[in-house]
């Protein structure tokens, strides 16, 4: 009487999941190109006239974990010039922006500022994109050096995509209103 | 079975639309039906549908999953089910991760055109609470609940769970009709098919009746199996094969085979006994010898056996031996295999009449016929290593030995010591010390006897006796020291590389489970 070998038909599928499994419980990143997957993004903060995405990710640059739900949207960003530190990338219905100082705007009707924790020994802080209805903060810390290039590389990579024009998308190719 | 079928097809059917869902035309042609479906569930939303809905969800939630989950495990590791709990690990991370999978593949959206009135996390496709949910409860019922009535109140109490669950989801917007079925195939119909492939019940019955994990079943397939066997092998014609003295065993399924006209037994009915040895003997065998490696170092031969088939044809050898050197041991008559490598049994002749030594009260021929079986043991060369109440039969006043696989040829004066304590002991307990050391003084220098218990640890004494000798009050050991010349305890911690190396080995192995463990926790959506 033969039973079923649970180790040798098991074991390796295991080790597999165990081993993929960092990676494989959060969303892959939202890419400003596909409609079908920001929209789960702009459904988290259903007010947000923005939503942000990938654009292009730059040499030395990984995105991870989008984490989305009722409660918001957040991804992370690491460059392998930044020791690891990674970049959280965070859209909400309201940030608490503070004292952050005014910066150029990165969209039409978005107010971009910037608020420094720390320039030396690490150039840390937190970017806010406030709009309409919502809030990006990007909390990052760079080493000093290499950290004008990185936030330069930073705020390409991560775009914003209004509401508006991923609505008409959404509309168009499956025939679903996300809202104004 | 008719309902795997479904399952698989429910499986294949789910696969065709996951397929088509990565393309915009088919997701919003399916997006358009699901959104019928929501549509007309708003026809009945109400403030109180609302409210219990709201606290319905909570039968999806983290909390309730993991309490699930890890009770499962819990019981399962309780039971030393360790067959269902690999099962188990397996499936609840290849559901947890086909799951994680097809949701970021996919990237549905929730619902749109109807408020969302619940708390969500993630892609909407699949149903991530409900597949966590249905996973957990399919194996909880796949691994704990014996199948018969249990399991089928247990389905029901699972189907109700997970209807209400399902009615949540939709009810609230959170989910797609089609999210949610395909939830049920991640968590209920791929799971179950993969039970009942790697754990089916024919080969792993689930039952809490107290029988020991080693013991197999031999009715089904396996009887049929062993009886041809049995046939073809041996020319024994088997009447009927039953279970036989399970609480004395540990380490086989020992069994009582009732043959006719075979084995010079003639046309009448023979009794028979035979010993079914699989796989998991062995396994035991090896952590049995591990364990004791570390704890004690190599005291004695410790070296497991290699295969099943050599743990057999051992105990047939030493059975053999035994009788040419006139030991009471039973007659052997082979052995057959069932499956090469993994299932034999070997048949040996039944001691009718005998019963097990502590049945009644012993006399002083009982207790030297006893003693002289270690005598003999002694005489040539082998040591029994597992002399215990269970394995001492009495019939007429005579000791019969019987379940020798754990016995060794040219064993260290240490081991022959320790069988002739342990025999003293077993002895004692249907007599007295006094009484089995006065009859021992007939067979035995005081210095042997002294030697004995200087020997007998704990670790030394069979487990069965052991816990006879502490129920007893007497503290029978004390009173054989007592009795017999001082002599100091021979020490039995033997240290080498080898168990240092072997413990280093255990304890980095231990850590890196426990890493792995936290792993795969993450993986099955356990922590």
């Amino acid at each position: 009487m033969r039973r079923p070998r649970v180790g040798s038909v098991g074991v390796p599928w295991l080790v597999l999941a165990v081993a993929s499994g960092g990676c494989s419980a959060p969303g892959r990143m939202p890419d400003c190109s596909s409609g079908r997957r920001l929209g789960i993004v702009a459904q988290a903060v259903p007010t947000a006239a923005y939503v942000p995405c990938i654009r292009d990710v730059p040499e030395g640059w990984t995105v991870n974990a989008l984490n989305v739900g009722d409660d918001g949207a957040r991804f992370t960003a690491v460059s392998d010039r930044a020791n690891g530190r990674r970049v959280d990338v965070d859209l909400r219905d309201e940030c608490e922006a503070g004292d952050a100082v005014p910066t150029t705007a990165r969209a039409e009707g978005v107010r971009t500022s910037l608020a420094l924790g720390s320039i030396s020994p690490r150039f840390q802080g937190t970017l806010f994109d406030t709009f309409a209805g919502g809030c990006v903060s990007y909390r990052f810390d760079f080493p000093r050096g290499p950290h004008i290039a990185l936030m330069e590389e930073l705020q390409a990579m991560v775009g914003l995509v209004a509401r508006r024009e991923l609505r008409l998308e959404l509309q168009r190719d499956l025939d679903v209103d996300i809202g104004s | 079975m008719a309902s795997t079928r479904w399952y698989l097809v429910s499986g294949a059917v789910a696969a065709a639309v996951w397929l088509g869902l990565l393309f915009d035309p088919v997701l919003a042609r399916v997006t358009d039906i699901d959104a019928a479906v929501l549509r007309a569930l708003l026809e009945l939303r109400s403030d109180l549908l609302t409210a219990v809905f709201q606290e319905l969800t909570g039968l999806g939630s983290t909390w309730a999953v993991r309490t699930v989950g890890w009770a499962t495990i819990g019981v399962l590791v309780l039971f030393r089910r360790f067959y269902h709990l690999a099962a188990y690990l397996v499936i609840l991370a290849l559901g947890a991760l086909l799951a994680s999978t097809l949701s970021t593949t996919i990237g549905r959206m929730r619902p749109t055109g109807v408020e969302i009135l619940g708390s969500w996390q993630g892609y909407a496709h699949p149903a991530r609470p409900v597949a966590a949910a249905s996973l957990v409860l399919v194996g909880a019922l796949g691994t704990l609940v014996p199948e018969g009535i249990w399991r089928n109140r247990g389905k029901w109490i699972a189907a109700t769970w997970l209807s209400l669950l399902c009615l949540a989801q939709l009810y609230l917007g959170v989910a797609h009709p089609t999210d949610v079925l395909a939830g049920l195939v991640c968590g209920w119909a791929l799971p179950i098919v993969a039970f009942r492939l790697l754990v089916p019940e024919e080969a792993f019955p689930i039952s809490y009746r107290g029988g020991r994990r080693a013991h197999l079943d031999v009715g089904g397939r396996r009887g049929e199996a062993i009886v041809n066997a049995l046939d073809q092998q041996l020319g024994l014609d088997v009447v009927s094969v039953e279970p036989f003295g399970l609480g004395g065993s540990a380490g086989s399924t020992p069994l009582r085979l009732r043959v006719r006209g075979a084995l010079g037994t003639g046309p009448e009915e023979a009794v028979l006994f035979a010993k079914l040895y699989a796989k998991n003997h062995l396994r035991s065998d090896r952590w049995y010898k591990l364990v004791r490696t570390v704890l004690y170092g190599r005291l004695e031969d410790e070296k497991p056996f290699s295969t099943v088939r050599r743990l057999v044809e051992y105990e047939d050898h030493l059975l053999r031996l035994l009788r040419d050197a006139g030991l009471p041991a039973p007659r052997p008559y082979g052995f057959v295999e069932i499956t090469p490598e993994r299932e034999y049994v070997i048949v040996m002749e039944f001691f009718e009449g005998a019963e097990e030594i502590g049945a009644q009260e012993l006399d002083d021929a009982a207790i030297d016929s006893g003693l002289h079986v270690v005598r003999q043991l002694w005489q040539a060369g082998v040591a029994h290593r597992d002399i215990k109440p269970s394995n001492l039969l009495v019939r007429d006043s005579h000791c019969l030995l019987i379940d020798v696989a754990f016995a060794t040829v040219r064993p260290t004066p240490w081991r022959q010591a320790v069988d002739l304590a342990n025999m003293m002991l077993t002895l004692a307990l249907s007599s007295s010390a006094e009484r089995v050391y006065a009859r021992a003084l007939e067979q035995f220098a005081p210095v042997d006897i002294a030697e004995a218990f200087a020997a007998t640890r704990s670790v030394t004494i069979p487990t069965q006796l052991r816990d006879r000798l502490r129920a007893d009050p007497r503290n029978l050991p004390e009173r054989f020291r007592s009795l017999a010349p001082q002599r100091p305890p021979v020490p039995i911690q033997v240290w080498s590389v080898r168990r240092v190396a072997l413990t280093v080995g255990l304890l980095a192995a231990a850590v890196l489970g426990v890493v792995l463990l936290v792993a795969y926790a993450q993986v099955a959506e356990l922590l």
